[in-house]
């Protein structure tokens, strides 16, 4: 059993009537990578915020390294470092004086603070840029700067609060690949509205809604909680959608084959999950056919973290 | 060591802002060559007269106010007769005449005119009215009780020297102004680290309150340093007659920008943006420029006497002091001990508003660790 180096307790926070974070107890072991997922306005900054101690929680505790986070821990804190979800730059700073700065900050040393700033320009690809001040940097580069910084002190937990927000293609891939390479090597905390991305890159995932944490798993186990098999997706086409016939006609064809039947009306989309979903293609375009309705695009593919997510978030907009 | 590093920063960003260093630099700049303009006359003025004597029944009098002379042998008055009393008229609108002095056609009375919002034309007017006082009292046989003497104020402050221009009286007031820029440009540098939660990332690092604003404070006392140094410089380019040590007004200078400084926390402190800091911020520079003294003589509302210094209403202010003691300095050639007590006021106030300053910004702008 790995060692426990994060662990909070009951931590709760308000903001007026609002319960921001509700509870949230969870541990994050030595080497992982914890994604960290929820809807915008679930409380997942609010919660990094009080693991990393910019917020007072109103009630409960986070340990760090087994040790309690209280007022002035500031050898403890040393420990963790955080990529904001903003970019948070000196505009006027360098990139490598504000690295140096930060470092030396954390209590390197102005050669280590240097060397650690020089190694992580590099590995960013941004050592051509070392001697820009970020406000002159494109968006990507100060999204790579910005995670630069939670690095500079070689810190042991590293916090990146959607780390790859706004970034194109290419900074995504390159960002995607040092996060990666972080793993076992730190541990790493990790929020993201990207499923795709904490799929691959998490070994756990702990999913957040309205303050409260509602699943705590690896996404296999996850996934493996929707059901068992793959997802067929059949898009519908044509008028005079009566979905809940469209439905009773679905169940009673699929009932036997225990497999999971959705319809989105607004996609317009006929969804079955199970088993060999492959094989109740023909049985649905038949109903469809009888409904009225003829068969659009047809795809088929695997359980999604997605999937999971949405299941336990609901489609309604948030913020 | 964080709060050097802090400084460190807070000076690279200064520097390389020209929103700042305008602010803290070339706006001064701008008003020492203002104050040049309006304040470049001789402490000792030759005030011009026009004189409207139709009947010449006030020659006598016109006698005695051209022998009038300061103790340096200047003529204290310049006397140009004119008939036309319009042209005498014109020339006291255009500003050619301080004062119209007209002699009245029946004889015994003579009326001074000029422009009633114009603190030279009381100046002159007094002094006419002495000499006219004192020649009467003559032609009437009165003994004289006392006699009014014009001299230097550098004459009665127990200096070699002293200031010879307006400008010399005035220029040290742009020190302070430029010190009390200070207060916006803090407030907006402090505010800008608040709204793009750098000070966030500073917290996490961590860095105390204490070590955050001293840091700060410590690139914005550099500022003043120079701010100082070249606003002098400038200023006895332009024909400043400074005579103190520079070491000494630079002392001063930082001294007043500690209160200045802790000013712009407190206004950091309660504002949302860099506009509201630097709105808030430059009002109260403004304010206080006023209150100080440094750009007019305020009037004296002493409160009570302190080892007999009088302490004013505004006193409680460290730039009312700071002005004092910087304008003594530069203006007047004052040692150490000459403004050990103004100086001494001012750091007092300066210490006691930094302490509430960073009180204030701690409760209001730190979050809990």
């Amino acid at each position: 059993m790995p060692d426990v180096v994060l662990r909070t307790q009951d931590l709760t926070k308000r903001f007026g009537d609002l319960v921001a974070v509700s509870d949230l107890s969870l541990e994050v072991y030595e080497g992982e990578v914890f994604g960290f997922l929820g809807p915008n306005g679930a409380g997942k900054t609010t919660s990094i915020n009080m693991i990393c101690g910019l917020i007072k929680p109103d009630a409960g505790s986070v340990w760090l390294l087994g040790q309690l986070l209280q007022g002035g821990d500031q050898g403890l804190r040393k420990n963790v470092g955080v990529c904001p979800q903003e970019i948070v730059l000196w505009e006027r700073l360098t990139c490598l004086e504000q690295l140096i700065f930060m470092g030396q900050m954390y209590g390197l040393s102005a050669s280590r603070a240097s060397a650690s700033a020089r190694r992580l320009l590099e590995v960013l690809e941004l050592t051509d840029k070392a001697k820009v001040q970020a406000r002159k940097l494109s968006g990507g580069m100060q999204r790579r700067l910005n995670l630069a910084m939670a690095l500079v002190h070689d810190p042991q937990i590293v916090v990146l609060d959607e780390p790859d927000a706004g970034l194109d293609p290419q900074s995504r891939v390159r960002v995607r690949e040092y996060i990666h390479s972080l793993a076992r090597v730190k541990t790493v905390i990790l929020t993201t509205q990207n499923m795709d991305e904490a799929e691959r890159l998490a070994d756990r995932v702990g999913i957040i809604d309205h303050g409260k944490l509602l699943v705590l798993d690896t996404p296999q186990a996850l996934k493996a909680r929707l059901g068992e098999g793959d997802v067929l997706e059949v898009e519908l086409t044509g008028e005079a959608l009566d979905a809940g016939r469209l439905k009773a006609s679905l169940q009673d064809q699929l009932g036997r084959r225990e497999m999971q039947v959705g319809i989105d009306l607004q996609r317009h989309l006929v969804s079955v999950r199970g088993l060999n979903a492959i094989s109740a293609l023909a049985p649905i375009q038949a109903v469809i056919r009888e409904n009225g309705m003829s068969v659009g695009e047809v795809r088929l593919r695997q359980n999604s973290l997605e999937d999971v997510f949405i299941h336990l978030t609901g489609r309604s907009m948030r913020e | 060591m964080k709060m050097l590093l802090v400084a460190r920063k807070s000076l690279l960003e200064i520097v390389r802002e020209p929103q700042l260093i305008g602010l803290e630099l070339g706006l001064p700049l701008a008003f020492l060559i203002l104050t040049l303009l309006m304040y470049n006359t001789p402490l000792l003025a030759t005030y011009q007269v026009w004189v409207h004597d139709p009947g010449e029944r006030a020659e006598r009098m016109i006698e005695e106010l051209r022998m009038q002379r300061y103790p340096t042998g200047e003529p204290v008055f310049k006397l140009t007769a004119e008939e036309n009393l319009q042209n005498a008229e014109e020339a006291l609108k255009e500003r050619a005449a301080v004062v119209l002095l007209k002699a009245n056609p029946g004889g015994g009375q003579v009326s001074l005119r000029g422009d009633a919002l114009s603190p030279v034309f009381y100046r002159a007017s007094v002094l006419l009215e002495a000499a006219l006082r004192q020649q009467a009292d003559r032609e009437i046989g009165r003994s004289q009780v006392a006699r009014l003497a014009v001299e230097s104020i550098a004459a009665g402050s127990g200096q070699s020297q002293g200031p010879q221009t307006q400008f010399d009286l005035y220029a040290p007031g742009m020190i302070v102004f430029a010190l009390l820029m200070v207060i916006p440009q803090t407030a907006m540098l402090v505010s800008r680290e608040v709204r793009r939660h750098t000070l966030d990332r500073l917290q996490l690092a961590p860095v105390r309150t204490v070590e955050l604003l001293v840091g700060i404070s410590l690139a914005q006392l550099v500022v003043a340093a120079i701010q100082v140094v070249t606003i002098t410089w400038l200023a006895t380019a332009l024909g400043f007659h400074g005579h103190g040590s520079l070491w000494l007004a630079i002392l001063t200078g930082l001294v007043l920008c500690l209160g200045s400084i802790a000013l712009g926390l407190v206004v950091a402190a309660c504002v949302e943006n860099d506009s509201q800091a630097a709105n808030l911020g430059g009002s109260i520079s403004m304010l206080l420029v006023f209150v100080s003294g440094a750009w007019f003589a305020m009037p004296a509302l002493t409160l009570f006497t302190l080892a007999g210094h009088p302490i004013d209403l505004f006193d409680i202010f460290p730039a009312t002091s700071g002005f004092l003691a910087l304008q003594q300095v530069l203006a007047y050639g004052a040692g150490w001990r000459d403004i050990a007590f103004r100086l001494a006021v001012t750091l007092i106030l300066s210490l006691i508003y930094f302490g509430i300053a960073v009180l204030v910004f701690k409760r209001l702008r730190m979050q809990p660790p």
